[in-house]
């Protein structure tokens, strides 16, 4: 058990190491632009993951990144606000948006949420199409400026102004974002969303508060929405009501779905794996999502493990090839 | 002025509200069969008014032909949908939702793939205006009202008066019960399936003569179908009426009187009603 963990702490390592290698080895800008977003949508499908932990499912997360870039964006251009206390004010705003939603709907059982995730997602594209002052209305706020540099007495000030900042700021956000989704999952609280999710009457008739910890998941997890809106728009340099919508929040779902849902790990393996085979399909690209839908619905039905499950088989399979080898040699 | 107005907008919110009936009756059939909540059901009613404008524009078709013949080809897809992926999950909550999300993908992905993503408008079929007590209607949108409320009036008819229509609610009441008097509750699920998405695709054919239809318009009748189902209270078919007239009279009035703010009373009547009374107006209570 000691040693499994070690591992694992070894392999998280190792792979942060190379996502913090990946800008020397790639000098390509517009492969670094990409390889951001995709680091974006792994916070985003690992946010979703939590949610659906405590046995929900949500149309509505995109919202929740556009409520989030949107407020950003907004304090930016028209207050020329702080960078970093208008990321502050979008993720509080989403949080806000999903403590109301969540109270509203999670305290009831079965499709309800669902349904006003979806209709949240067509509610926000009316709002922000119709705010002109500072959202920009239909159109959307364009060339946004980088985030404001940071600047520590005693050290070169640290600029955001190439790709390969941007890449570097937003793994930050989606480090820490992944630590917290783990630290959650792993402690006292993930075993109650683990409860809920298995038998939510026997959690409540033991005395546990569901409605509370779905709250708190979904709360959670829309502010990482919030804030990895927030690092889109840094990335792209633009925002409208459209550009993260009901497609986008089924991406994230089959993110989830084929990376596997039995820890933080799957969403991430999902996102990443997503990400470079729409790369690797980018010749047929029109027929991407209907591909995408397909895995969504095979991945459901037929591996529910996902990626994630296939890993831990093979693993399985090695760890038994060694253990035969040492009894074969002794 | 004011009056003339309101009335001219009850009548196209009447209109405008039938069809939302027949939407979100179809979406009702499905939930209180198999407790599948088809969030590809927008989609249905986008497909039917595609092959209604297909098959008038380049079959040359009459368009009751067409109409007749989109709804068959929409309940025949909807069955052989349900008989690939729904029934492998019925019960699982979270899995038929999740499969109901991935057709919704596909579907409109592949209309956008397939249809184009401009918006395409059908010739006109029915010409003229009717003026009664200062209010207009054009004939479009009389034929279309006739057409939903002899839809609904004989899906009321088929479900109360008929033996299958009565094998129905007797799994929506009760599966396990149903199957124990001699239902056979598969034959019975696909029936119900094709029939919620007839109702869909028949909704989506009598919208293509009034507006444009694009190949996205799905999602935005799923979420007032939703919305009306929420208001009626779910699972309840009289409710789906009652929510139906509702929402088409408030939006039909909102748009009047507040502009475009009313697009968002969909996602506030939802809201709304599961702060209030979650039942809806007519919904069982719940325990």
């Amino acid at each position: 058990m000691k040693q499994e963990q070690l591992y694992k702490i070894a392999l998280s390592i190792v792979v942060l190491l190379v996502f913090i290698l990946i800008p020397v080895f790639i000098r390509n800008m517009y492969q670094i632009g990409v390889i951001t977003i995709i680091m974006v949508n792994v916070l985003l499908a690992a946010s979703l993951w939590l949610i659906l932990t405590t046995g929900q499912v949500t149309l509505g997360h995109a919202s929740f990144a556009t409520i989030g870039g949107f407020m950003s964006a907004g304090m930016m251009t028209a207050y020329g606000m702080n960078s970093w206390l208008s990321l502050l004010i979008a993720v509080v705003t989403a949080g806000l948006v999903a403590l109301v939603l969540g109270y509203i709907t999670l305290r009831i059982k079965g499709i309800y949420f669902v349904i006003a995730t979806l209709a949240l997602g067509e509610f926000i594209k009316i709002v922000f199409g119709m705010w002109e002052h500072p959202f920009g209305g239909l159109a959307g706020l364009i060339d946004l400026p980088p985030p404001t540099p940071i600047a520590i007495p005693g050290f070169p000030v640290i600029q955001f102004t190439t790709n390969t900042d941007l890449y570097y700021l937003t793994l930050v956000f989606v480090v820490i974002g992944i630590i917290i989704l783990y630290r959650l999952y792993a402690g006292p609280i993930g075993r109650v969303f683990r409860s809920i999710r298995q038998a939510d009457e026997l959690a409540e008739s033991v005395g546990i508060n569901i409605m509370r910890y779905k709250i708190l998941a979904f709360v959670v997890a829309c502010m990482l929405a919030g804030l990895a809106g927030v690092l889109y728009t840094y990335s792209t340099k633009y925002i409208s009501p459209r550009v993260l919508g009901l497609p986008q929040s089924v991406y994230y779902l089959i993110c989830v779905a084929v990376g596997g849902e039995a820890s933080v790990v799957g969403p991430i393996l999902g996102a990443i794996g997503l990400g470079v085979f729409a790369e690797v399909i980018r010749p047929v690209k029109e027929f991407e999502p209907i591909i995408f839908g397909f895995l969504l619905i095979a991945a459901r039905l037929f591996f529910k493990s996902g990626l994630l499950g296939i890993l831990q088989k093979i693993w399985q399979l090695c760890v038994q090839l060694k253990n035969r080898v040492i009894s074969e040699h002794t | 002025m004011g009056l003339e107005a309101a009335l001219q907008s009850i009548i196209y919110g009447l209109q405008i509200g039938v069809l939302y009936i027949l939407v979100a009756l179809g979406l009702t059939v499905i939930f209180s069969m198999m407790n599948i909540m088809n969030f590809a059901h927008g989609e249905f009613y986008m497909l039917g008014a595609f092959s209604v404008l297909y098959i008038t524009s380049f079959l040359g078709l009459n368009y009751f032909a067409a109409l007749i013949i989109s709804i068959l080809i929409v309940a025949c897809l909807g069955v052989i949908l349900e008989w690939l992926f729904f029934r492998r999950a019925v019960g699982d909550i979270v899995g038929t939702t999740i499969i109901a999300i991935g057709l919704m993908w596909i579907l409109q992905s592949s209309a956008q793939l397939i249809f184009g993503t401009e918006p395409r408008g059908m010739e006109e079929v029915f010409h003229g205006t009717f003026t009664f007590l200062n209010v207009n209607i054009s004939a479009s949108r009389l034929v279309a009202m006739l057409i939903c409320i002899v839809l609904v009036v004989g899906v009321y008819f088929f479900l109360y008066k008929t033996r299958t229509g009565k094998a129905i609610q007797a799994v929506a009441q009760d599966r396990e019960a149903a199957a124990l008097q001699g239902v056979d509750i598969n034959r019975i699920n696909a029936l119900g399936f094709a029939l919620g998405c007839a109702l869909a695709g028949a909704a989506g054919g009598v919208i293509a003569l009034i507006f444009s239809i694009d190949a996205t318009m799905g999602t935005e009748a799923l979420v007032k179908s939703l919305s009306v189902i929420i208001l009626g209270g779910l699972g309840s078919f009289p409710g789906v009426i009652v929510g139906g007239f509702i929402l088409g009279i408030a939006e039909s009035c909102g748009f009047t009187f507040i502009g475009y703010p009313a697009a968002t009373f969909p996602f506030v009547i939802i809201l709304l009603v599961l702060v209030i009374k979650r039942t809806g107006l007519m919904g069982e209570p719940q325990q």
